[in-house]
């Protein structure tokens, strides 16, 4: 289990988070969903380390997450940054195996790991291309391989996480829908998926629960049908909204 | 890891590479390209050791070198050429080989850490603080510290070279740490100010030296090997060898930092610690090279780039690649700097500035080889 309980994160005199606590347990998917400068990306920070919050307590797998030493801790967590600034001219593959850094290891079988993550995340056709040459959507799937491949096996000591600045920030329709079923089955394999999303059906799609934030504070939490609501919508965004049943799929649909 | 050996050597920046490829793994490039370089440096290393007023054949060398543990080759030499080669140009090339390895390596290591290809080793400080402090010594050496000048004798300017490298290579680092972080543009910038106040400093020291201190300086700050002796070259080997030992096996985690810092973190990658030793490293480096040969430049800025240009970005083939390559470049750089002018010698700083501006102007301008700052 990952979680932060009662977590807030104060930087200079800006209150960023305020009282928020989550966990993200094996096999499950949560989205954290809130308007532009609510704290979404402050809080997986905190959840993955770059941030101490100034005050309450972030563990993983029922450890205190600073206690961790940073190779075990990458063996269990990966990160997927919303940008990635890499301006030297590797191959997808070369970094695909940057992945595979925490398991200190250059052998057959990560090779063999990198290329199945390749594969899950759509790109194996990119494997030799030289990653600067990439489009930005391009980039941002073989960083999903990138971090599929860090966490590819299942650790001996508890579930592995999957923590997404917006995995889908920069990608077609197409491959929003598939990046976002490749990391649904890697929960249902056993890992616990948090994403930073923007798109609200995309979150409904995607996420067993959903976190609402506005101005660092937790405004809602539940699952999509709970928390997808008129009201929760206009108190998060100030913007209204209509919900009604998605058509096909088990879950509602926000039309604004 | 299916490239085309031509096109690993000379594609790897190309921008529309997308078609099928398949032949030679870029592993297994590298270690071709590696053994190249080492034999290109054992070549060089034996035409430059025979090379020179007193010219020695290559089976000389061989049968001298045999000699010296006790076995007979059928190459006949005389004693002329024993001394020659034993007490002149044997340290000579070896300090070349240190020098240009350790600066090859270093510029690389700074160019990964800054990501940024336009980072040299001087860049933290090092090359402006070895040189403050070796004009202090050269122009107020006399007059101000004759106690110091007369206990270290000969030592006195690589020591006080070495220390003021070091020292603001240290000055640099701990400056630019904030609140136990070191932001890697603070650190450039950092290095770039104390960069000019040491310069200011040696501008100072210029202005106010005597004509044949002035002759010293310029002499110092256009480098030359002809300060090798054994024990300048036992100095030095003592800091290079284990510095850039160690500054080769961080190769892995300079790759991963080129994500980016915070990704590098996620990968279990100590970011702070890989900044503090590429940085003391690098100090150490080219602070013990800079002491005893003065300040050669270009070296471990182009060094790295040919490097990439061959085997890719792969910090574990571009360092020892850059070794070799640097090594290799000096030799010929010092082997041109003494043989040119005889009987006089040109500083060695005018041969690879002279080499090596016009192949870096010609790397700026090919097109596909871009880079965004």
């Amino acid at each position: 289990m990952l979680a932060i309980r009662n977590g807030h994160v104060r930087i200079g005199g800006n209150r960023l988070l305020t009282d928020v606590s989550l966990t993200v347990t094996s096999g499950e998917t949560v989205a954290i969903v809130g308007p532009n400068g609510a704290g979404k990306s402050t809080l997986l920070r905190a959840l993955c380390g770059d941030i101490v919050p100034t005050c309450g307590e972030v563990a993983l797998n029922g450890r205190l997450l600073q206690t961790w030493h940073r190779r075990e801790r990458a063996r269990v967590m990966a990160v997927l940054p919303q940008e990635s600034t890499l301006a030297f001219p590797f191959t997808v593959l070369e970094v695909v195996m940057m992945g595979r850094t925490p398991h200190d290891a250059d052998g057959r079988q990560d090779r063999a790991i990198a290329r199945a993550a390749l594969e899950a995340a759509g790109v194996s056709a990119f494997e030799q291309r030289i990653y600067p040459t990439l489009s930005g959507g391009e980039r941002q799937r073989v960083h999903v391989a990138r971090v599929l491949a860090q966490v590819w096996e299942k650790p001996a000591d508890g579930p592995r996480y999957l923590l997404l600045d917006e995995p889908t920030a920069s990608l077609d329709l197409a491959y929003q829908h598939h990046t976002l079923e490749t990391f649904r089955q890697f929960a249902a394999n056993g890992a616990g998926v948090l994403a930073v999303l923007h798109d609200l059906n995309l979150a409904a799609q995607f996420a067993d629960r959903m976190v609402v934030l506005r101005d660092g504070h937790q405004l809602a939490s539940g699952c999509p049908h709970d928390v997808l609501t008129p009201g929760i919508i206009e108190a998060a965004f100030g913007f209204p909204a209509t919900v009604m049943p998605h058509p096909w799929r088990p879950c509602p649909l926000v039309v604004s | 890891m299916m490239r085309e050996a031509v096109a690993a050597a000379t594609d790897s920046e190309k921008s529309d590479d997308n078609r099928p490829q398949a032949r030679m793994p870029r592993q297994r490039w590298a270690a071709l390209v590696l053994l190249i370089l080492l034999s290109f440096l054992l070549l060089s290393a034996v035409v430059a050791v025979g090379t020179g007023m007193v010219p020695i054949a290559p089976g000389q060398v061989l049968a001298i070198l045999a000699q010296q543990v006790g076995l007979s080759l059928p190459w006949p030499y005389g004693s002329q050429h024993e001394a020659v080669l034993m007490t002149i140009r044997l340290p000579r090339v070896l300090l070349a080989v240190l020098v240009g390895g350790g600066l090859a390596v270093s510029g690389a290591a700074m160019q990964g850490l800054f990501r940024n290809p336009l980072a040299d080793p001087g860049l933290v400080g090092v090359s402006s603080g070895a040189a403050l402090a070796a004009v202090a010594v050269i122009v107020l050496g006399a007059t101000w510290l004759p106690g110091v000048t007369r206990l270290l004798g000969p030592f006195t300017l690589p020591l006080a070279a070495f220390a003021g490298g070091v020292s603001t290579t240290l000055l640099v680092y701990r400056v630019a740490r904030v609140a136990g972080r070191t932001v890697v543009a603070t650190l450039l910038l950092t290095g770039i100010a104390v960069n000019a106040l040491a310069g200011a400093g040696t501008g100072l020291l210029t202005f106010i030296a005597t004509d044949e201190a002035l002759r010293n300086i310029t002499f110092w700050s256009l480098g030359s090997l002809s300060g090798a002796t054994w024990s300048a070259v036992g100095v030095v080997a003592t800091c290079i060898v284990p510095a850039v030992w160690l500054l080769t096996r961080g190769a892995l985690a300079l790759n991963v930092m080129l994500l980016g810092e915070m990704e590098a973190g996620h990968l279990g990658v100590h970011v702070e610690r890989v900044k503090r030793i590429n940085v003391v490293l690098v100090g150490l480096t080219v602070g013990a090279a800079v002491s005893v040969t003065g300040i050669i430049g270009f070296v471990g800025l182009v060094v790295p780039h040919l490097l990439r240009l061959l085997v890719g970005p792969d910090h574990r083939y571009v360092m020892p690649g850059a070794i070799l390559f640097g090594a290799v470049l000096l030799l010929g750089a010092d082997l041109l700097a003494r043989t040119l002018v005889t009987p006089a010698e040109l500083p060695i700083g005018i041969v690879t500035a002279a080499l090596g501006a016009p192949f870096f102007l010609w790397l700026l301008m090919r097109q596909r080889y871009q880079w965004s700052l």
